[in-house]
């Protein structure tokens, strides 16, 4: 599992709300190759390789990564600014998926370079639309920039 | 000249005939007598010759008179009268009378001829014969003539000799004189002077000539002095603000000049000639009348009366009446000068009055008032000084201020009024003079507040202090300072624990923007899936739940959005940048297109000027209004919506006014409270918060927001912004051009 390759990581914390977007991918056939991290450390430990994640071998980076910003341990922001940072994680769309209204969350993310900024709508329908947009967008419409342009 | 030579030839030739003639008649008598005494001598001596007849004796004896070269020829008659001799003898007998004449003497032809009877005894015996040379006479009348001319010549010359000098002399400096007088009539030149040539009398006549010209000249320079001193004194006379009148003895006006024209409003034509009476106040009718007497006893008097315009209009003059007089000293007229002094009376009065308003203050006032002079001597000392040093003012004035002062402070005090005197500043307070204390007259000390001023009165300086015992307010300020220090602390507290609850507050709306919010998406999203994924093995009754369990967790999220917002609205800073409120509504009203569509509405959007505001939350702002008015208009066929600009009691507001189900106006009082709502629910959906929000981001605009309604009459909602009267000026302008 540690060396499949992901072309979707979640970043959630809530199960509701994990459960909830694995059931919109799953619904539109686009829960193939997820994987979930439950807080903002095991998110860059996964993209790192590090702490639990050091046997993963970095090449094969996730084509989009959903980001919720209220994570425990390491916040969404931090877990952003870590990505885009990087030379090696930077070339990875970051989608942004929160609950939050807040500007200045928006705002900051931007700053940070996060390639798309999403508010989770309460009304379930509209989630699941997003979601399959989401998806389709990103995994299939997308083109990711090849392996060879991730350093290292 | 002519004239001196001819008188004095006349003189000289009648003086010559006068002497020629005296002379001939003299030399005549004096060769009669001559020749009678010759002929009497020869008449004796031939006396005998002739009696014996000897020619020979007779004839010698005449030969003795050749000694007489005078005597031309003499005869000897015998006594029948024949010629006997003759002399000379060679002479003819023709050149002797034939016969002897009678005995006497004559002339003949400028002859003298003579008869001389020849006696020898006593009888007669012959007769003689003379007859003098003429020539003698000739010669001696040839002599006086030639003495005649040479006098004459030389007389002439003479004469010509001192007739020129007398013309250098006399003559020259008369000519000069006439020269100069006709210089001095053609010109009207008395400056003009005669040289004095000598000193007799045309010396003198020149003198006085000069003198004569000089008193001309001296009077003529008087007159002229006289007639500038008369201009002047005219002109002095006519450009007098006085008014000067000139009266005849009956008071009759004489002169008028213009300060009088102009101070009594007639003119010098209509008064000359009338009784200055017609200036004369009314009420004072016998005035004039004692003026003129005074002034024909002799008396100048000075006085202040009332004086009537032409207008009307009473006059308060200084007057100055003095007899005019003549060069004998008689009277003979009246001098009248007037001053209006209705400015200076009126300046009198305020002074006067604003001396008693002074007064009156000073007296009245709170503070104490004390004046003192340069001695520091006390001159004034109101009534609250005396309350103050509880001294009466009789025991004050003339006291030095010491007494007031405590000793300890009395030096310093000298020194800074000795100070302030020096600087020409006139007013300053001396509240910095530190400490500043009083000393009442039972010996208390009491703390005072002080300001002071100087200025000179008649050229000695007067200080004058105003004082205030503080001693009250020290007190009262100190209670103020210690309250003040209580409630800063208090502040402080307060601060400090408004600080840690605004930022629970602030954590708490985060949580709710994020905590509470997912919950409820969970509940919409369960029941949704549960809803469908397991619709058929649902009953009819569990789908009804299930719908409304997401009902209320939709409302619930609403309820949550608008509780963030206005929880955002009291926490967030204003992001002030220019704004135009219209761009803000054309915004809304497209964001609003989904609730409105399939309504009829009309919309009346008046331009609205651009703002310094933020422009998210004058959106939100916009967004409540209209999202209300499309609400509330909902049972209308077509929605009408307004949008403008206007005055109103003084402000410029916005307004949104609809047409739609309006309110009770009791309850206007609520409207801007946070889950007020007038509606059920069930009619027009809400939470209650937007009004709210909106009434807390326009007053952290500097506004205020209120609304005119009737229930079924539509509402109208009113705001203003800092800053939107000016901008619709400028808009107004925009447009105007």
């Amino acid at each position: 599992m540690n060396n499949k390759e992901v072309e979707l990581l979640l970043v959630e914390d809530d199960p509701n709300d994990v459960e909830l977007a694995l059931i919109a991918l799953r619904k539109h056939k686009l829960a193939n190759k997820i994987h979930v991290v439950r807080d903002g450390e095991e998110a860059l430990d996964f993209l790192f390789c590090t702490g639990s994640y050091t046997q993963r071998t970095f090449n094969g980076p996730p084509k989009v990564i959903l980001l919720d910003l209220k994570l425990p341990k390491v916040s969404g922001l931090e877990v952003l600014k870590a990505i885009k940072d990087d030379p090696r994680t930077r070339p990875v769309p970051v989608v942004v998926m929160t609950s939050s209204r807040e500007q200045r969350d928006m705002v900051e993310g931007y700053r940070l370079g996060v390639n798309s900024y999403i508010q989770k709508p309460i009304d379930f329908d509209q989630f699941q639309a997003i979601i399959r947009d989401l998806g389709y967008y990103w995994l299939v419409v997308n083109q990711c920039p090849p392996p060879e342009s991730f350093p290292g | 000249m002519a004239v001196i030579m001819l008188t004095s030839v006349a003189v000289l030739l009648l003086t010559v005939v006068a002497f020629t003639a005296y002379d001939l008649v003299t030399y005549r008598q004096n060769l009669v007598h001559r020749l009678a005494a010759t002929a009497a001598i020869i008449a004796d001596h031939s006396g005998p010759g002739l009696a014996l007849r000897d020619e020979q004796d007779a004839r010698a004896t005449l030969t003795s008179l050749r000694a007489d070269p005078g005597i031309a020829a003499a005869a000897l008659y015998d006594k029948r009268g024949n010629l006997f001799v003759g002399y000379p003898a060679k002479a003819p007998a023709s050149a002797f009378p034939p016969t002897p004449g009678n005995r006497g003497s004559w002339f003949e032809g400028g002859r003298l001829v003579l008869f001389e009877p020849v006696m020898v005894g006593e009888e007669r015996v012959g007769m003689l014969y003379m007859k003098s040379d003429p020539h003698t006479l000739y010669a001696r009348l040839r002599f006086y003539g030639g003495i005649a001319l040479l006098v004459l010549f030389g007389s002439a010359l003479v004469a010509l000799a001192i007739s020129n000098t007398l013309q250098q002399r006399v003559t020259r400096p008369i000519l000069a004189l006439a020269e100069v007088a006709k210089a001095v009539s053609d010109r009207g030149d008395y400056s003009i002077r005669a040289r004095k040539v000598s000193e007799d009398e045309t010396g003198l006549l020149t003198e006085a000539f000069n003198g004569m010209l000089a008193r001309i000249e001296e009077q003529t320079e008087a007159l002229r002095k006289d007639e500038e001193i008369r201009s002047f004194l005219a002109a002095i006379v006519e450009s007098s603000e006085d008014a000067i009148v000139g009266k005849d003895l009956e008071g009759k006006v004489i002169s008028w000049n213009a300060g009088a024209e102009r101070m009594f409003g007639y003119t010098a034509a209509e008064m000359v000639g009338q009784s200055v009476t017609r200036v004369q106040s009314p009420d004072r009718p016998e005035e004039e009348a004692h003026i003129l007497e005074e002034a024909k006893q002799g008396r100048t008097r000075h006085c202040e009366t009332v004086r009537v315009r032409k207008d009307g209009q009473p006059l308060d003059v200084s007057l100055t009446v003095s007899p005019i007089r003549n060069a004998c000293g008689d009277i003979i007229g009246i001098s009248s000068t007037a001053r209006d002094i209705t400015e200076g009376k009126r300046a009198e009065r305020l002074i006067q009055e604003s001396r008693a308003r002074l007064s009156g203050i000073i007296g009245s006032a709170m503070d104490a008032i004390i004046s003192v002079d340069e001695g520091q001597r006390i001159t004034i000392f109101n009534e609250a000084a005396e309350k103050m040093f509880r001294c009466s003012a009789v025991e004050a004035l003339g006291q030095p201020l010491d007494r007031f002062i405590p000793e300890r402070l009395r030096q310093a005090h000298r020194r800074h009024v000795a100070e302030f005197g020096r600087t020409g500043v006139t007013t300053r307070a001396i509240r910095n003079l530190q400490p500043l204390s009083g000393l009442r007259a039972d010996g208390e000390e009491f703390p005072i507040e002080a300001s002071i001023s100087h200025n000179e009165i008649g050229g000695k300086r007067v200080y004058t202090v105003i004082l205030r015992d503080i001693t009250e307010r020290k007190r009262a300020e100190d209670q103020i300072r210690q309250l003040n220090a209580e409630l800063e602390q208090r502040v402080s507290e307060r601060t400090a624990e408004l600080t840690v609850a605004n930022k629970e507050l602030e954590s708490f709306t985060y949580s709710v923007a994020h905590d509470l919010r997912a919950p409820l998406r969970h509940i919409d999203a369960f029941s949704n899936l549960l809803h469908e994924d397991f619709k058929a093995e649902l009953p009819q009754e569990a789908q009804h739940y299930l719908e409304n369990i997401r009902r209320s967790a939709g409302k619930m999220s609403l309820l949550v959005d608008d509780l963030l917002n206005l929880a955002r609205v009291g926490r967030q800073e204003l992001r002030r940048q220019p704004t135009p409120l219209g761009r803000l509504v054309d915004e809304v009203v497209a964001d609003l297109g989904q609730e409105t569509a399939g309504r009829k509405m009309e919309w009346h959007i008046e331009p609205l000027p651009a703002v310094e505001c933020d422009p998210g939350l004058m959106k939100l702002v916009f967004a409540n209004l209209l999202s209300n008015a499309v609400k509330y208009t909902r049972p209308r066929p077509v929605g009408v919506i307004e949008v403008g600009c206007l005055k109103m009691n003084g402000d410029t507001a916005v307004f949104v006014r609809d047409n739609g189900v309006g309110f009770n106006m009791k309850y206007a009082d609520k409207l801007f409270g946070v889950f007020q709502r007038f509606h059920r629910s069930d009619e027009f959906e809400g939470t209650g918060v937007g009004l709210a929000t909106v009434d807390r981001i326009v007053r952290k605009h500097g506004g205020h927001i209120w609304a005119e309604a009737a229930v079924d009459k539509g509402a109208t909602f009113y705001f203003t912004v800092a800053g939107l009267e000016h901008g619709m000026k400028e808009e107004q302008q925009h447009i105007a051009a």
